[in-house]
């Protein structure tokens, strides 16, 4: 039916929107609950991590981002940049000043400070609703973990843990380490802090190991 | 001379009707010297009030300073449309057909009262006799003449003493003739502006600007002084337009004897919730505000023990109301000490279903979003699921409000976010901060405590930090700055704080944000850490 209307427009322009319909079609298919969850192309990551994840983050997968909480909330930001909802579990003093100055939409941001005992039953029914999580991890039976991991593989929502879950969680697809490689701005005794350098060491599931390096301001 | 058209009116005016509202709502005296403000500014006030001098249009200083004792209140539309409801049913029971022009005026036409109730004098008394002590009500004038604002403005005529006035037909034009112009001014679309021009073209009354010709009123004037015109003239512009009275949409549950337990309390609301959804869903209606009055058994004096209003981002369910029923008694802490007798449920803002109806495929992603942030809320309490927005202030916990899912995010001014907030965190802000600021110790080479003086500067340069409890042991100190000084409400000795912030990398390559407050001479540990960047 497009390919009819734009056979009006001229040649051209249905060229150009090429790509754009592939990726409505995509959408689509997503939003209809088709196509395996291993095609969908996933959450785009920031610039100097693309090397290690050419297609971003998967839908459906865990990630365990480790070391700094700034660089979750730059996987989250980036995650949520194209109008998506997102959540956060279990971290009641995160800067949330911060998180709204890296581009996270605030008004399309839940968050469950204090989830207790229920953490993967809340953490299961936001993957109903959100397309990613942010959370805390907490210690989870191996049957608990694997129900949580299919249902999020179901549902297509990505996890991201600020700390590496214990070993009974056996679905981590990548851990991300960061380690801080120095701050711009700050003198002695003058100045203020104006950007953080981290060094980002991600460990993919398969083993391989890459190294990068990641400025945030 | 009777326009042809125009249909014999009557006017029901309660005089001072956002006072009698606010009295009524406050359980104030009636002899208690009374203001509403509203913009900084009188717009209504009690005899009382008026007997010190106050009038309308003072400013809160000046009515203060005229009569002490007063009573300011803010002026609440909302508030006198809602306590005109019982009125508004009462006169429809004698003539139906009304239109509330505003809160405190009904109007209706009257000719089939009249037949009816034999003259036009019999209906006003009985309308009168059925209004007379609803929602505390005593002086009820009534005004009947051609056309709807001929019919107010005799009302508007009348005193305590002889409160109807009856124009018989045919005399509207000359009543209205006699009166001066300054009756325009309410009018909508007419205003001071028109009656001010109009007095400097040397009219005071409005016979002689009916007097004027339509052609030229509509040339200089234009639209809304042509219907002033019309009204001058006697000419009906608005007419009456019939309406039901509005039902009475709120609902209530009574106990006998009293409950104290929180659950019976929310099991027994749950048929009364669901009949209250039902009568809005009958009426293709939906309520996204409602308000929830919870009496208790000890309260000889019959006002509300708990008055909440509770703000839905779509629209309620009967589980929902019932779940803002079981949060505000579980809030108020009333559930185990004291019986509930008496639970209401009252609907602020209705909407039409229609605007509401959900999509004919799926639901939409927010309703999703909704549906399930609520059904957390069930099982986690009403604050265990959150929004936030960024306000304004300095210290950030003080920046980050946040608030329980569904209920409305504050305006931009009401956060005051659009104020310039000097002293408030330039560049990179924490990752962590900490409600409750975590005591540390700032240490300079020599391993002696930092101060700040009261001029604000360091007693030396920073060199070892000890994070307390978010650390192990002192750490050195590679890069700083500071302090920064925050001064708040300097003018109010007990709101004051006088606060100084630091900024410092310590050699794990961690940075932190320290505050310096030294609330006593003898305070042991004068810094607290802020917030951290993780």
């Amino acid at each position: 039916m497009f390919e009819h209307l734009f056979e009006h427009g001229g040649v051209t322009a249905a060229l150009d929107l090429a790509p754009d319909l592939a990726a409505l079609r995509a959408r689509i298919q997503r939003l209809e609950g088709a196509g395996a969850p291993g095609d969908v192309t996933g959450f785009g990551v920031p610039e100097p991590l693309r090397s290690a994840f050419p297609t971003g983050l998967r839908a459906g997968a865990t990630y365990a981002v480790t070391g700094s909480l700034t660089l979750a909330l730059v996987l989250l930001a980036e995650a949520c940049s194209q109008g998506a909802w997102s959540a956060v579990v279990g971290l009641p003093g995160l800067g949330l000043e911060v998180a709204a100055r890296m581009g996270l939409d605030l008004e399309r941001t839940l968050l469950v400070p204090a989830p207790g005992e229920q953490w993967a039953t809340v953490v299961a029914a936001l993957a109903e609703i959100v397309p990613v999580v942010l959370a805390r991890p907490v210690r989870l039976a191996p049957t608990e973990a694997s129900r949580l991991t299919a249902r999020l593989r179901e549902r297509g929502c990505t996890l991201l843990l600020t700390e590496p879950p214990a070993a009974t969680w056996s679905g981590v697809q990548a851990t991300l380490h960061a380690s801080p490689a120095g701050w711009r701005g700050l003198g002695a005794g003058h100045g203020c802090l104006l950007e953080r350098r981290l060094a980002v060491e991600v460990q993919q599931r398969t083993g391989r190991r890459t190294r990068h390096h990641l400025d945030v301001s | 001379m009777t326009h042809p058209g125009t249909r014999r009116a009557l006017a029901l005016w309660c005089p001072d009707w956002s006072l009698l509202a606010t009295r009524t709502e406050h359980g104030l005296d009636p002899d208690v010297a009374l203001a509403l403000m509203e913009k900084g500014r009188v717009v209504a006030r009690s005899a009382a009030a008026d007997a010190e001098g106050v009038t309308v249009g003072l400013r809160l200083r000046e009515a203060q300073a005229r009569c002490p004792g007063i009573t300011l209140l803010p002026h609440d539309p909302l508030r006198d449309a809602r306590a005109f409801e019982p009125v508004v049913r009462a006169v429809d029971e004698v003539v139906p057909g009304l239109d509330v022009r505003r809160p405190g005026l009904v109007a209706v036409h009257v000719a089939g009262a009249a037949r009816y109730y034999g003259s036009e004098e019999a209906a006003a008394r009985a309308v009168a006799d059925q209004v007379r002590g609803v929602a505390g009500l005593v002086d009820v004038r009534i005004g009947i003449a051609d056309g709807i604002h001929a019919a107010e403005l005799a009302a508007q005529a009348t005193t305590a003493a002889a409160p109807l006035r009856v124009l018989p037909p045919g005399t509207s034009r000359a009543f209205l003739a006699a009166l001066p112009l300054d009756v325009l001014a309410d009018l909508p679309g007419a205003g001071p502006e028109l009656v001010t021009l109009l007095k400097r073209l040397g009219l005071t009354t409005l016979g002689d600007f009916a007097a004027l010709p339509g052609s030229s009123v509509r040339a200089r004037f234009g639209v809304p002084g042509m219907q002033a015109h019309d009204l001058a003239r006697g000419r009906e512009v608005a007419p009456v337009r019939p309406a039901a009275a509005p039902p009475d949409l709120t609902r209530h549950v009574v106990f006998e004897p009293g409950l104290e337990r929180v659950d019976q309390v929310a099991f027994g609301c749950r048929t009364m919730a669901e009949e209250f959804i039902a009568t809005l869903t009958a009426r293709q209606l939906v309520c996204s505000q409602v308000q929830v009055s919870v009496f208790t058994d000890d309260d000889s004096t019959g006002r509300a023990h708990s008055d909440e209003v509770w703000t839905h981002p779509r629209h309620f369910t009967s589980t929902e109301v019932v779940d803002r029923i079981r949060w505000q008694l579980q809030g108020s802490g009333s559930g185990p000490e004291r019986a509930v007798v008496r639970v209401e449920v009252a609907p602020l803002a209705l909407d039409d279903a229609a605007a509401h109806a959900g999509g004919l495929w799926r639901d939409g992603p927010a309703d999703r979003v909704h549906h399930t942030a609520t059904r957390l809320q069930g099982r986690l309490g009403h604050d265990g699921v959150l929004t936030a927005t960024i306000g304004g202030g300095r210290l950030l916990a003080e920046r980050a409000q946040l608030r329980p899912w569904g209920e409305a995010a504050p305006s931009v001014s009401a956060r005051r976010a659009d104020q310039p907030w000097p002293g408030s965190l330039p560049g990179l802000a924490p990752t962590l901060v900490y409600d409750e600021p975590v005591p540390a110790r700032l240490l300079d080479a020599a391993r002696a405590l930092i101060t700040i003086s009261a001029r604000g500067e360091l007693s030396g340069d920073p060199a070892w930090l000890d994070p307390g409890a978010l650390g192990d042991g002192p750490r050195r100190v590679t890069a700083w700055a500071g302090p920064w000084p925050i001064r708040q409400r300097w003018w109010d000795p007990s709101e004051t704080r006088r606060v100084d912030r630091v900024q410092l990398v310590d050699d794990h390559d961690q940075a932190w944000l320290l505050l310096y407050e030294q609330l006593s001479a003898d305070e042991p540990a004068p810094w607290s850490v802020e917030g951290r960047y993780d």
